[in-house]
């Protein structure tokens, strides 16, 4: 990188359920100097919505649950807003989905956070 | 409180460590992500207490736990588990568990039932507790009249037991607190959960109990 060069930094938005798992990897998430974590909303559609209009994250992450049960909330998410990554996380097991429709393996924590910085 | 932390699971581990490390009174000597890992660093680290999942890739943690138990009889280990229908419940408490805790528990909940873990109490959610009720009064119905009922000891952790042994077997706080390696007011916490637990009013009344379930060794009566 040269002098003056500015690196885009991830715009990420977290669905904060205020649960360890969730206040944990908000931690390791905010200490990467490639992200910058623009805000939390918590579980409740019409504030993730209302957020993602204002904010205009380039990332979305939230609990796995929150798809089983919300399907549709992720394709309207998805269609409404092209550029947006909806990042699911699972926490029984060391899956992460991506949605557009992709599915990695973690083996660190550096994979969640490629997973984030990976052009579309 | 020095914790190690035991679980496959790469970004709940890794978040829970930033989490609890980020406490004044918490530190995270280390992580381990299978039992025989868990089994070497807690050796190597001598941690006091242990964040454990129940299923660990080659094994069981509350196996595991077994194991670390009978080596650091005084070791502090809680649970981890996703679902709170999880039968291995009683396994764990079984084993000597300290605690039972789900993994999708709020941050602020986690941190008070660590710290209750140095006042004696168990880390172990209202619901858990239930659960452990619930079966309690089961065994309770089944066990009728046929036999002494021991069932009360249940509810005591295996350190409010050995206190409680110790007590009866005529040791002072004093005496307990040199032979279980902890301090006299640790000593003291135990005695009022389990006068608490078993509504009895006094220590008298306690090493009383103790008798009644035999649990003196008979050679000291």
């Amino acid at each position: 990188m040269t002098d003056g060069e500015v690196v885009k930094k991830h715009r990420v938005l977290v669905v904060d359920e205020n649960s360890m798992f969730s206040n944990g990897v908000q931690l390791l998430l905010v200490a990467q100097k490639t992200l910058e974590i623009i805000g939390t909303v918590p579980v409740d559609l019409s504030l993730i919505s209302a957020e993602i209009e204002r904010l205009h994250p380039d990332v979305l992450v939230l609990n796995e649950k929150m798809v089983s049960s919300q399907s549709n909330l992720i394709f309207s998410l998805l269609k409404n807003h092209p550029t947006l990554r909806v990042i699911a996380l699972n926490l029984e097991g060391n899956q992460i989905n991506i949605f557009d429709n992709r599915q990695v393996m973690v083996k660190s924590f550096s994979d969640l956070v490629s997973a984030i910085t990976q052009p579309k | 409180m020095n914790i190690l932390l035991v679980d496959d699971h790469v970004l709940f581990r890794e978040g829970v460590a930033s989490l609890l490390d980020a406490q004044p009174d918490m530190t995270i000597l280390g992580q381990a992500a299978t039992a025989a890992e868990a089994l070497a660093k807690t050796r190597e680290l001598l941690p006091d207490t242990i964040l454990m999942d129940i299923g660990l890739p080659d094994g069981s943690g509350i196996e595991t736990a077994r194991q670390i138990l009978n080596e650091f009889p005084g070791m502090n280990i809680v649970f981890l588990t996703v679902h709170e229908e999880d039968e291995r419940l009683f396994e764990a408490i079984r084993f000597g568990g300290k605690g039972y805790l789900l993994k999708n528990m709020r941050t602020s909940q986690l941190l008070d039932m660590l710290r209750g873990l140095d006042q004696g109490e168990a880390a172990i959610s209202r619901k858990m507790a239930s659960r452990i009720m619930d079966e309690f009064s089961r065994m309770r119905d089944k066990l009728d009249t046929q036999k002494p009922v021991k069932s009360e000891e249940i509810l005591l952790t295996t350190r409010e037991l050995d206190v409680l042994k110790l007590a009866a077997n005529g040791d002072t706080n004093q005496d307990i607190a040199g032979k279980l390696v902890i301090s006299i007011s640790t000593v003291k916490n135990h005695m009022r959960n389990i006068l608490s637990k078993l509504h009895l009013r006094n220590r008298r009344e306690a090493v009383a109990f103790a008798r009644r379930r035999g649990l003196i060794d008979p050679k000291k009566e």
